[in-house]
């Protein structure tokens, strides 16, 4: 699987210009949701994880990180569950498939 | 954990359409947001539901894109809040919610969102979705825009519409419909029953008709009054349709109901200025008529009687003169309630009677009138009259006086005495003054009236023949008297009819007979013959110089041979023409002024004399009283029966005795009954006194021997 869905990117509105800015834009706010995330489950604060997850996953949907997506749904899953075991782990894989969604940004369409 | 964000891109563009994009995710915002703008939109964006709302009022967008799962205000919170502010009514707003959640589609239904859109977005349709939504909601506000306007006419107007599904029983009904029944809004088939069962049972079969001629195809209006389940009465105005557009298979009619309960009020107390009396509460003339009016038909298809009474209180005036109006008003209250009760009474009483209707109705004044339809016979219509004579005669106590008033009744029978209203109101009214005339507190019917009267009159003509045949008639003689001597001067002959068993008939019954048929001129002719012998008779019999008078009728003095026919007694009794005189009254004199005046002038050529006779009761011109050849004035008895003490009266006669002297007349007061009256005639100067203070008329015998010597009376020494 891909790390970006290319069809999912080709869809988006708008040119180059605007992509970078939607990808831009994406970065900030899923390092921002993902430090969310881990604060929530240092603090146990299991609503805040679990908005934080909602919305990446639909954000990241959004850009094609469809392996990221899935990730925050199970998160969300968990939560709504109250299977709280894997948590911490499953946040962990996260934010190392958000590192490879920023490598991959990064190296094919922000240069 | 709410960010801010400062508001971006509200530099709206003109003429385009603003959208609201409200999402806490800043890549949902943006994506969404270019593809909004690529569409042609102007987009104001938000990151949560606080700032959302305000925008929202601030700039009255045309759609609001909001995200359900938010921290903060979310999606439902905002929903709802948008839709309870006024102008957050119509406007679509469009959930954004993920594929998993459909759960929450739903509720955000019910907290008032119009649409979602379910992310992933797929953005090639996203657009045409946005602005698909937009249009239907247009289309949505201008529906619901003219429904509004329809429901707001239909509620000023109280009018409902409805769609009636025979076969299945059921009643589709606008909004306005379930107002007017007071009922909230129920199902077509509880409808349905609702209205069948408040239709009043007096309309319910006229209902049934309407409703079978509008299935049939007829368009009709058909009002009843309709009793709800809150207890009300309603007067509705259902319009039925059975448009021909709407021929389907199945089985409908269209229509309106409408509330018109407070327009048939409003036409209720017009008619009851306009029909009814105000003083009485009972119907008026016209009221009465139309009552009349509809009965005659009735009566005409069923080949029944009317029986119209005309009823006049006897002495109403009196007690309005006496009392003040608001007795007199408070009489004729009772007085109707008593009628009322009579002809109830006799309703009730009267089972025997068929289908007898009474009605009553004041005409004006002390007039009242009744009529009973239905009758099959007039037996019972002398009976219920004076069942109301008695009725009405009963005291009343007004303002502390005990007031009795008797009443007059005339009765006129359809179809006998006239097929028409206003012949049978006319006849009515002329058999109640046959009561009148008749003393009063009678019932009096109308062929009665006409009967008696044509009766009498063909009895009384046959028998007048017979009388001049049969010397029935006889002159009687009544003294006219010098005021001074009280010397007889004359006499005025009066006839008399001596009849068989009836005995004395009095002139004022047969003379309009004689008039009538003619018999009059023959009549005449007899009296002055009989009293020129007469005259001629006594002659003979005294010295003193005297004069006889005749009267002439009207017919007599119109007859062209009137003058040939005196000419011819004067040469047939040898009579000296200066001492026969006519008397003539002033009102026969005024009919025709001029040939009166041609006529008066041969009689004064012929050396006769001429009185004019009932002086100042008549119309009468002193130009003319100055031209025409005269010898006396006679004072009309009305004038002097209240001498001395009546001042006008003093004053009249006084008036006239100057008047004759100016124009060189001589003076006869007729009717002077006492001593005082012929001292105060003396004072004025009346020459000729005639009255029965002297002398009542009297059979020739008697007459003659007055002229012997001058009357005496006790007190004159």
């Amino acid at each position: 699987m891909d790390v970006l869905d290319v069809q999912i990117l080709k869809l988006l509105p708008g040119d180059s210009e605007v992509l970078q800015k939607i990808l831009n834009v994406f970065l900030r706010s899923s390092e921002e949701l993902m430090v969310s995330m881990e604060n929530g489950v240092e603090e146990h604060d299991l609503d805040q994880v679990a908005l934080a997850a909602h919305t990446l996953k639909s954000s990241s949907a959004m850009v094609g990180a469809m392996d990221l997506s899935r990730l925050c749904k199970e998160i969300e899953a968990m939560i709504q569950k109250d299977e709280l075991s894997g948590l911490e782990v499953m946040v962990q894989e996260a934010r190392q498939s958000r590192l490879l969604v920023e490598g991959e940004c990064q190296s094919r369409y922000l240069k | 954990m709410e960010r801010r964000m400062p508001i971006k891109g509200n530099i709206q563009k003109a003429g385009l359409e603003t959208i609201i994009l409200i999402d806490d995710d800043p890549v949902s915002r943006l994506v969404m947001s270019e593809s909004l703008h690529e569409a042609g939109f102007s987009v104001i964006e938000t990151n949560n539901g606080h700032d959302g709302l305000s925008i929202f009022i601030e700039q009255q967008p045309a759609l609001i894109l909001v995200d359900l799962q938010m921290p903060g205000m979310d999606g439902y919170t905002f929903c709802k809040s948008v839709r309870s502010v006024p102008q957050g009514q119509d406007i679509p707003i469009v959930v954004v919610t993920g594929l998993d959640d459909v759960e929450s589609i739903e509720r955000a239904y019910d907290c008032g969102a119009t649409d979602f859109i379910i992310k992933p977005i797929r953005w090639s349709v996203f657009r045409h979705r946005i602005q698909y939504i937009l249009r239907s909601s247009k289309a949505m506000q201008s529906a619901q825009r003219s429904s509004n306007l329809l429901a707001e006419a239909q509620r000023v107007a109280k009018l409902g519409n409805w769609t009636w599904d025979l076969d299945n029983q059921k009643l589709f009904v606008s909004e306005e419909s379930y107002r007017i029944f007071g009922v909230p809004r129920v199902d077509p088939g509880v409808f349905h029953k609702l209205l069948l069962n408040s239709v009043d049972k007096d309309d319910k079969n006229g209902f049934d008709i309407a409703v079978q001629k509008a299935s049939d195809g007829e368009t009709l209006d058909y009002a009843f009054q309709a009793r709800l389940p809150n207890g009300e009465t309603k007067t509705i105005l259902m319009h039925l349709d059975s448009s021909t557009e709407h021929l389907e298979p199945d089985h409908r009619i269209f229509g309106t109901i409408q509330d018109i309960t407070e327009q048939r009020k409003a036409e209720e107390s017009i008619r009851q200025l306009a029909y009814y009396d105000s003083i009485t509460g009972l119907p008026n003339r016209d009221l009465f008529k139309e009552h009349l009016s509809m009965a005659l038909h009735q009566a005409e298809r069923n080949k029944e009687k009317i029986a119209v009474m005309f009823l006049d209180l006897d002495n109403f005036k009196r007690v309005n003169d006496s009392l003040g109006h608001e007795a007199g008003d408070r009489l004729l209250k009772t007085i109707s309630e008593r009628l009322d009760e009579s002809l109830r009474s006799t309703d009730l009483a009267a089972r025997d009677m068929g289908d007898m209707n009474s009605s009553l109705a004041r005409l004006g004044g002390d007039e009242f009138t009744v009529m009973l339809s239905g009758l099959h016979g007039i037996e019972h219509v002398e009976m219920i009259g004076q069942r109301i004579l008695e009725r009405i005669a009963e005291p009343i106590m007004l303002s502390g006086n005990r007031v009795c008033v008797s009443s007059s009744i005339g009765v006129a029978i359809y179809p006998e005495d006239g097929e028409d209203l206003d012949t049978l109101l006319r006849n009515a009214d002329a058999a109640m003054y046959e009561v009148k005339s008749q003393g009063r507190n009678g019932v009096f019917f109308y062929d009665n009236v006409l009967r008696q009267q044509s009766h009498d009159r063909v009895q009384l003509e046959s028998e007048l023949h017979t009388a001049i045949e049969e010397d029935q008639l006889t002159l009687f003689y009544q003294p006219k008297v010098d005021a001074e001597t009280c010397q007889v001067l004359g006499f005025e002959a009066l006839i008399r009819w001596i009849h068989p068993e009836r005995g004395m008939v009095s002139p004022i019954d047969f003379i309009p007979v004689a008039e009538e048929s003619g018999l009059i001129i023959p009549m005449g002719a007899w009296v002055i013959k009989t009293a020129c012998r007469q005259y001629q008779a006594w002659r003979k019999l005294t010295d003193s110089e005297f004069s006889v008078s005749v009267n002439l009728s009207a017919h007599q003095f119109a007859d062209e041979h009137l003058l040939t026919t005196i000419r011819d007694i004067l040469l047939e009794t040898e009579m000296p023409a200066q001492y026969l005189e006519f008397e003539i009254t002033e009102t026969v004199l005024m009919q025709d002024a001029d040939t009166a005046m041609r006529i008066l002038d041969q009689m004064k050529v012929m050396g006769l004399k001429v009185s004019i006779d009932d002086f100042g009761t008549g119309y009468s011109s002193i130009s003319y009283l100055k031209h025409f050849p005269a010898d006396v004035l006679k004072i009309d008895r009305a004038f002097v029966k209240d001498l001395p003490h009546d001042e006008q009266d003093a004053t009249i006669t006084n008036a006239i005795i100057l008047l004759a002297k100016a124009l060189n007349m001589g003076l006869v007061a007729e009717g002077v009954e006492t001593e005082a009256q012929l001292q105060w005639m003396r004072e004025k100067g009346c020459d000729q006194i005639q009255g029965y203070l002297f002398s009542p008329p009297v059979p020739p015998e008697k007459a003659g021997a007055m002229l012997d010597k001058p009357f005496s009376l006790a007190d004159d020494v």
